[in-house]
């Protein structure tokens, strides 16, 4: 039986030698997984859509350039997270924002996170979590959605952002905490349980 | 293990992250120190707001593969995509519009143009003459003060000279008698 891995490095191959059809199988098999890391970027449809278009365009034109070394999937999820922050930056949220600004460390860790309360629906409380972590910057945003969202290893991580595995560690702490805060202050009821 | 070593590492933990020793001196302080428990069931709490979120499927459009598939064969790069313009403001719904700043940009300039153009046609509307009592007058237009006094001086001699009586005109007496 042969692996994803394989059948991947198939259909690249066959896109590679001009079959359309082949590369309509690859975005078949990733479109349901971008979609749903860009998701956490946007709120609106249209540009939910086009920033996962424009991640296949681009892996299409790079396409001779993807050498095997990892999955098809971490590749083409490194595309999207680049293709999100350009989007991020060109509608005005620098995703470089600095990391060590004394407001954004804040002391992480010193509150109580509020469990989701029962009475709730999923939705409801998925577009909470949702509208918390738009409040997020960026840089914290992202590796909250790679390892929470996606259950990328740190590894993963460091190697997507180009960063080092402490500045994850240290990143994902201070994005964790940022979002407990976020949380209370837009939803103070759920700390008053 | 103190709380200070402790209270970095428990995302990791929850992440399974931390190497064994790492796992284990955390295990150990976690047995003896109750704060740091509170902080690892916060940990926990918070991991399930992120479950339900991930709980939301997300909708792919109908055809889409087979549109991008002939995107990309048909040479079509996709930069304009999301470059802060075309297709985005084209397609978009009001509310996206709104949100992209290149329109936003634009609506502004249009707005500043539009209320310069106000300022300017409201100084020349001022410096119009309108209508007024002058320009109901019966006198000739283009004549000066001066002359239009005098006109009236001469207007009001002649009237006097016909008021006054006849005998005191000069020589009205000779022609009496």
């Amino acid at each position: 039986m042969k692996t994803a891995r394989v059948e991947d490095a198939n259909l690249v191959q066959q896109t590679l030698a001009g079959d359309q059809r082949a590369f309509q199988t690859l975005v078949e098999r990733y479109q349901g997984r971008l979609f749903a890391v860009v998701r956490h970027y946007t709120r609106n449809a249209v540009e939910l859509e086009d920033i996962v278009q424009e991640t296949f365009l681009k892996a299409y034109r790079r396409l001779d350039s993807f050498d095997h070394r990892s999955s098809f999937y971490t590749w083409i999820y490194r595309i999207a997270t680049n293709t999100v922050l350009d989007f991020l930056k060109r509608r005005g949220r620098s995703p470089v924002q600095a990391v060590e600004d004394p407001e954004l460390v804040g002391e992480a860790g010193a509150r109580d996170c509020p469990a989701p309360m029962a009475n709730l629906e999923a939705r409801e409380l998925a577009e909470i979590t949702q509208s918390v972590l738009a409040e997020l910057p960026d840089i914290f945003r992202t590796v909250l959605v790679m390892r929470e969202f996606d259950q990328m290893a740190y590894q993963e991580i460091a190697d997507t952002l180009e960063i080092s595995i402490g500045t994850v560690e240290s990143r994902l702490f201070r994005a964790r905490a940022r979002f407990k805060d976020k949380l209370l202050k837009l939803y103070p009821e759920f700390g008053a349980q | 293990m103190n709380c200070k070593e402790c209270l970095p590492l428990i995302p990791g933990y929850l992440d399974d992250e931390l190497s064994e020793a790492q796992a284990a001196a955390l295990r150990q302080h976690l047995l003896d120190c109750r704060a740091c428990r509170r902080a690892l069931s916060s940990e926990k709490a918070l991991k399930r707001w992120f479950g339900f979120e991930d709980s939301l499927e997300a909708e792919v459009p109908a055809g889409f593969a087979e549109r991008v598939a002939r995107r990309a064969f048909a040479g079509d790069t996709g930069e304009e995509l999301v470059a802060g313009g075309g297709r985005l403001v084209a397609f978009a719904d009001a509310g996206t519009a709104a949100a992209d700043p290149g329109l936003q940009q634009f609506l502004l300039r249009v707005v500043a143009a539009a209320a310069v153009l106000l300022l300017v046609l409201s100084a020349w509307m001022r410096s119009v003459r309108l209508p007024d009592g002058g320009s109901m007058s019966a006198t000739e237009q283009g004549a000066t003060v001066e002359e239009l006094l005098e006109e009236a001086d001469a207007l009001n001699a002649a009237e006097a000279d016909a008021a006054r009586p006849a005998l005191q005109r000069p020589g009205a007496e000779d022609a009496q008698r």
